[in-house]
């Protein structure tokens, strides 16, 4: 049982070598950074949202994802609407500043400038709420980033790329064993949590934040223990099998870094390239 | 005779701890005032990592962890590829700090303190900026105090000294993480200045206090079951066995 979730298809990302997906990876995450502009910003998360169309991963993924969401990208919208300096007049989102000056979409008297928010916490300001939007959509886009590269490539094989591209394989090693791990201590978790249980022990459920924090070590300790002995276990089991011993390694799978690969790479070149440009153009 | 060597934290360890810090998402959480996070137990895990397996090892367990954690959960990754790192820092000098190199997070917190005000925002957030200088004071404080104060027998006084050493390991993180946000989420002056100045040295202390709750039972027991972690036993003691006779001929030649 894998905790990743592979997505079988024949799209082209399926096809992709997975060390053009890192790079891609790597690339497009510099580039939400780097970017200010909202044209371009908007047009990022359209592209990734194309993307995991033609991967062919269900928009159901997405729409849970967002769900989970929901909390955090309410939080920063709030937090740019009420913070963020209120600009005279409304600011053209797509070109805030323009001269060194605030880029004024239009002066309407009759919009407010701020807006006082119920209760006298604070005002919500136009600009804000433009920054708030803006800034949701680049969280977004980043975190649906992530599955396009996961979701299209097996693990095994992106722990085989992250050794090609040059990741010691005793650590590419430890991130796979990680992996497999994670089943087995979320198993684990649910039992300690049903031992828990059965006796009436129920702060996590219906406990206050103190009293919770010093129910941890119950439920903590017992989990890290067990996990502990497995790894001894483990260690014993590598060390006789002479784990690590010889320094060239032999893989099952192999990577072919093609022309389609070559392709893909130039094409993410241009839009890399593109982007930045139309960042500093518009 | 005993002779001391250097132990190496084996790659079976360091796996499965990477695997409970991807895991430690799925453990019962509590919101965090404020800043729409909440607490996990992958927080306080990171700097035990440093205190038990060191700095290198440490960081390297945390930092596949929270990767994982991230693929597995994309949205429980703000920062995206970057969030791993903040857990890393935290780890790598909470490493140092317990082993008497109390000045390597000292350099770590001024590193990051002079990227942070390279970017022309964080050059407006100096009353915010006053954590990070808090933090690097603590440093010592933990290295020296803290690590003095671990090394009791009273239970209460080794969470104190956890405390003391995690804290500012914390706030070494949350530099790194305070970079990527200023940068990604364009985070409003104000809500520095005003807010998160007190919420994240709050939220830091929950984080050290858990690390202090979990961390006490973990540092007894893990001995106790024949795993011997933590920086006391960094330099062990071979018996004087048939093993150690040999690894001694073999050293004098």
């Amino acid at each position: 049982m894998s905790v990743v979730e592979y997505i079988d298809g024949k799209s082209i990302f399926h096809k992709l070598d997975p060390r053009f997906k890192l790079i891609m990876l790597l690339a497009i995450t510099l580039v939400i950074f780097t970017v200010r502009n909202a044209w371009v910003i908007c047009g990022m998360f359209v592209m990734v949202f194309i993307c995991w169309k033609i991967a062919g991963i269900p928009i159901r993924k997405l729409t849970g994802m967002l769900k989970i969401l929901l909390g955090l990208v309410s939080f920063i919208f709030l937090a740019q609407a009420l913070f963020q300096i209120a600009v005279p007049g409304i600011v053209n989102p797509f070109r805030p500043i323009l001269n060194g000056e605030p880029n004024l979409y239009f002066l309407n008297p009759l919009i407010p400038n701020t807006i006082p928010v119920i209760g006298g916490i604070g005002k919500i300001s136009v600009n804000g709420v433009r920054m708030g939007f803006l800034v949701s959509i680049r969280l977004l886009t980043l975190i649906c980033l992530m599955p396009l590269v996961t979701m299209t490539t097996e693990i095994n094989v992106l722990a085989l790329g992250l050794v090609k591209m040059g990741l010691p394989y005793k650590a590419a090693y430890m991130a796979t064993t990680a992996l497999n791990m994670v089943p087995t201590l979320q198993a684990e978790i649910g039992t300690i949590m049903d031992a828990q249980k059965l006796r009436a022990f129920t702060v996590f459920e219906e406990g206050n934040i103190p009293q919770k924090l010093k129910a941890y070590p119950t439920l903590v300790v017992p989990l890290v223990i067990g996990a502990m002995k497995k790894a001894q276990l483990m260690g014993v089991a590598m060390d006789a099998r002479a784990f690590g011993c010889r320094k060239n390694r032999t893989y099952i799978d192999k990577l072919n870094y093609g022309t389609k690969d070559n392709i893909a790479f130039v094409i993410l070149a241009v839009i890399v390239v593109g982007l930045i440009s139309l960042n500093f153009i518009l | 005779m005993a002779i001391s060597k250097k132990v190496k934290v084996h790659s079976a360890l360091i796996a499965v701890w990477a695997a409970l810090m991807a895991t430690a998402g799925l453990l019962p959480t509590f919101p965090v005032f404020g800043t729409g996070g909440s607490f996990s137990v992958g927080y306080a895990l990171a700097p035990l990592a440093g205190i038990m397996f060191g700095p290198f090892a440490g960081a390297l367990s945390v930092g596949i962890g929270d990767f994982i954690g991230s693929i597995i959960a994309p949205h429980s990754a703000p920062l995206g590829l970057f969030t791993f790192t903040v857990n890393t820092v935290n780890a790598f000098c909470a490493g140092f700090i317990c082993r008497k190199k109390w000045w390597v997070p000292a350099i770590v917190i001024l590193i990051e303190t002079a990227i942070w005000f390279t970017l022309p925002q964080a050059r407006e957030l100096l009353v915010f900026s006053l954590i990070y200088l808090v933090g690097l004071i603590m440093v010592p404080i933990g290295g020296i105090f803290g690590k003095k104060i671990f090394g009791n027998k009273n239970l209460l006084l080794k969470a104190f000294g956890i405390f003391l050493m995690a804290w500012p390991c914390y706030i070494a993180g949350s530099i790194v993480g305070n970079i990527f946000t200023l940068i990604l989420f364009e985070t409003p002056s104000d809500l520095w200045n005003t807010f998160l100045v007190f919420m994240v040295p709050f939220e830091r202390s929950i984080f050290a206090i858990g690390a202090a709750i979990i961390g006490v039972p973990l540092l007894i027991g893990l001995p106790k079951i024949g795993i011997f972690v933590g920086p006391e036993f960094d330099e062990a003691e071979v018996e004087d066995d048939l093993d150690a006779k040999m690894q001694a001929k073999r050293m004098n030649k």
